[in-house]
């Protein structure tokens, strides 16, 4: 500790590069420096006003429950642990963090990436914060070279490692937030004993140890027990007073004074002099709730919740009707639920088709399923439209949402039409399928901001809608030829089937509307955001090719060129074009439309393409010879 | 026919009212959607640094510069000066409140000591009032001010209209 005490001493700047460095192995040091008063859960507490506080994260205003749902799921995999809520675990991390570091929680499944940094196997693969931080400090050198590796060279393995050293760093940055309002352990105790309450004498202490030093040196055994006790103080004063310098992810005091719209953590607050007394206001309600935390009084926190939250719900951009929906969205989970039903709806529908003599209420049971899915489904779109404000359509995420919805709608349509189950069909597989591959770009907020190119509703309303709305029936067109081979493949009655087909035409020539459209006021936002109508960028090249293809196999037809099952098989590969252009191109990472770029469902856009040329390929190749057979 | 002609046109007619409206909109976007009111100055009193409180109210009607400062914290010993030949210069009716954060209200009175001479006239007027908070409750409690120097511009109205981090002089001449 005497060179610790020394540093800070003699060569402040010099001390806060090396805890920069070494804070996540200092922040079990720090801990220690704070009495934890209780040791138990806080099972007993109500979290209903904790969770609608509202916070600033990614710059959006979110209730700290999908603040603490984000975290939790991002470091563990799941939404609750060890029968902990999300949000009472966060408490417990912000208020207890001693607690929490100790608690199995970083999820490390990848065994290569556990055998790089030594850590045991362990039959649930999760670890707690020292027990990673401890791997991760052994092994720095290993984490300085991988982070010079390019992120598309890295390997599977690799990358666990370097997702670890983040995690363990964005966790640090959480148990240090509240650090300003916690009980220190500090001989002699002032006031509540905070770190705010002893800061104002950290110079006057100075001084005075400046001067033991320059009297007694640096050896703490030639100290009195008061400048010894005078020199942890300042220790524990400095460290934690340095440790906090760039913790700025609680951001749940809005902006005092013009200039910002950002929100700032109480420790921004403290160090970048962006404080007020409506801030004053806040900070002391933070600190109740810290203390009736830490002491464990379940009624004061409930009432320092309420009160923050109460005080909060005032503040300039925070909705808290919208607060509160978004807690009831994630806790309800309604896409799942609907997901679910369409899943429900495609197994009975395969009952329906299957021949079996059954009782048409099964029928009518299927499409209530589908209905309620659907029902489901629009709600969540409704919601995400009234918490974000703008179009469902800002991400990749949400445009899967909004197609899945747009393709059940039109199998219902279709169902209503035809009745002959084709409908219920295209509603339950593009509902299914689409609504499972969205859950691979969900990413860590399902509602995230959009970028500035795009945070335009007009834009968004039009471009973006009916461009998604040509994909979705590009895609029913494509699942009705599929519908159609597999018929034909089955001998069913070619009438039947060709009438399927014709259905199959009609949707096409809808897609092509909406793509070319949607197309078309593509350019003219390019040619207003970058000043040109098109560039062949990747995206705008998809785009055409989607117009194209489809210009193409419908010209084909008109004009006879293509017989039924060369449109048919066409038709089912428009699937391929549309996967390629809407999710492919966001691989190559080129390109202006830098927001939509992801390296995640590379293998699974591979295998989806390699399934439906083999599909394409033998579904000709049988019906080809049962032509020929006739 | 006619009726498949109506519908194109009425979706052009519908793409390109939205793009006049955007267009339009554009311009509107980017001005402030609401003037956010100033925020109240606390009523709060604060102890003289000679003895004697002020309550912070009483200031009402004049631009009032609320400076916290501490004869230890060097930026405010090197800005205190020029601070005080600004509201020399200027015939506004701008108050200096300068509230020193000094644990021990001797080490203030000696720094001030040799500008209380030099600006005589200035004391005298009542422009520049000194206090003391030695306990940091109104600096740090109320005004959450943990580094030095930091002055908050009050309004006549008694509204908080600006803050400034760190030494002042540049706003000075601004």
């Amino acid at each position: 500790m005497s060179l610790v005490i020394l540093s800070v001493a003699k060569d402040p700047p010099q001390l806060q590069e090396i805890l920069r460095l070494r804070l996540r192995m200092t922040i079990l040091t720090i801990m220690v420096f704070f009495c934890f008063i209780t040791t138990a859960h806080a099972d007993d507490f109500d979290y209903t006003s904790f969770a609608r506080i509202p916070i600033q994260h990614e710059g959006r205003i979110k209730p700290m429950a999908t603040f603490a749902l984000i975290h939790l799921e991002k470091f563990s995999g799941k939404s609750e642990i060890a029968d902990t809520t999300a949000i009472a675990w966060l408490a417990q991390t912000m208020f207890n963090p001693a607690q929490s570091m100790s608690q199995p929680l970083f999820l490390l499944k990848d065994p290569d990436a556990q055998a790089m940094l030594g850590l045991p196997t362990k039959p649930d693969n999760r670890y707690s914060f020292a027990e990673a931080t401890e791997a991760i400090n052994t092994n720095q050198k290993l984490i300085q070279s991988l982070l010079q590796i390019p992120t598309g060279e890295l390997s599977p393995g690799q990358r666990a490692v370097l997702e670890l050293h983040e995690n363990t760093a964005l966790f640090a940055q959480i148990t240090l937030s509240c650090t300003l309002f916690l009980h220190l352990s500090i001989e002699p105790q002032k006031g509540d004993s905070t770190f705010i309450d002893y800061f104002h004498t950290m110079p006057e202490w100075q001084k005075s140890l400046q001067a033991i030093i320059a009297k007694k040196g640096t050896d703490l055994n030639r100290y009195t027990p008061q400048e010894t006790a005078l020199a942890e103080a300042m220790h524990k004063l400095t460290i934690t007073l340095h440790s906090s310098e760039d913790n700025t992810l609680l951001r749940v005091i809005p902006p005092q004074w013009t200039g910002s719209d950002a929100w700032l953590s109480p420790w921004a607050i403290f160090h970048s002099g962006q404080g007020s007394p409506q801030s004053a206001e806040l900070m002391q309600l933070w600190r109740q709730v810290t203390t009736s935390y830490q002491e464990h009084n379940a009624a004061h926190w409930l009432e320092a919740t309420q009160a923050l939250a109460s005080k909060m719900s005032a503040a300039p951009g925070v909705r808290p009707k919208a607060l509160s929906l978004e807690i009831l969205y994630y806790q309800w989970a309604p896409l799942s639920k609907s997901m679910a039903l369409y899943i429900l709806g495609f197994a009975l529908t395969l009952l329906c088709i299957s021949g079996l003599r059954i009782w048409s209420f099964v029928r009518m049971f299927t499409v209530g399923t589908v209905c309620a899915g659907a029902f489901l489904h629009a709600l969540t779109l409704a919601t995400r439209i009234y918490i974000l404000e703008r179009p469902p359509v800002g991400t990749l995420y949400e445009s899967l949402l909004f197609v899945s919805l747009i393709a059940v709608l039109f199998g219902l349509f279709l169902e209503w039409r035809l009745r002959n189950n084709l409908g219920l069909l295209v509603a339950t597989l593009a509902g299914s399928l689409l609504l499972f591959a969205s859950q691979s770009f969900s990413g860590d907020d399902t509602m995230s901001m959009l970028i500035a190119v795009l945070n335009t509703n007009f834009w968004l309303a039009t471009h973006v809608l009916c461009i998604t709305t040509g994909y979705d029936f590009g895609l029913v067109a494509g699942i009705i030829a599929h519908i159609h081979l597999i018929m034909r493949c089955l001998g069913r009655d070619p009438d039947k089937t060709r009438q399927i087909l014709r259905g199959g035409y009609g949707t096409a020539l809808i897609a092509l509307l909406f793509t070319s459209l949607g197309t078309i006021l593509g350019g003219i936002w390019a040619d207003q955001s970058w000043c040109r109508f098109w560039g062949w960028d990747p995206k705008e090249n998809g785009a055409l090719l989607i117009c194209l293809w489809l210009i193409w196999i419908l010209h084909g037809r008109i004009s006879q060129h293509f017989h039924e099952r060369g449109f048919a098989v066409a038709l089912a590969l428009l699937n391929v074009v549309i996967a390629l252009s809407w999710l492919g191109v966001n691989l190559l990472s080129t390109g202006l439309h830098s927001y939509g770029f992801t390296d995640k469902a590379a293998l699974s856009l591979a295998l989806f393409c390699a399934a439906e040329f083999s599909f394409a390929a033998i579904t000709y190749f049988l019906i080809g010879r049962k032509d020929h057979a006739l | 026919m006619r009726y498949k002609l109506l519908i194109v046109a009425a979706i052009l007619a519908l793409t390109f009212g939205f793009m006049l409206y955007d267009r339009t909109s554009i311009t509107t976007d980017i001005e402030p959607t609401h003037t956010q009111q100033n925020p109240p100055a606390p009523d709060v009193t604060f102890n003289l640094l000679n003895g004697g409180t002020i309550a912070l109210h009483s200031l009402a009607g004049h631009t009032i510069l609320l400076h916290f400062w501490a004869s230890w914290c060097i930026p405010c010993r090197e800005e205190f000066a020029s601070l005080l030949t600004h509201l020399q210069k200027t015939n506004d009716d701008t108050i200096l409140l300068a509230v020193s954060a000094d644990a021990k209200a001797q080490d203030a009175t000696r720094f001030l000591a040799p500008y209380k001479r030099d600006f005589k006239p200035l004391f005298d007027s009542g422009k520049v009032i000194l206090a003391h908070d030695p306990h940091h409750t109104l600096i740090e409690g109320t005004f959450q001010t943990f580094n030095y120097p930091e002055t908050i511009i009050i309004a006549p109205d008694f509204t908080l209209s600006r803050k400034i981090i760190g030494p002042m002089q540049e706003s000075l001449k601004e």
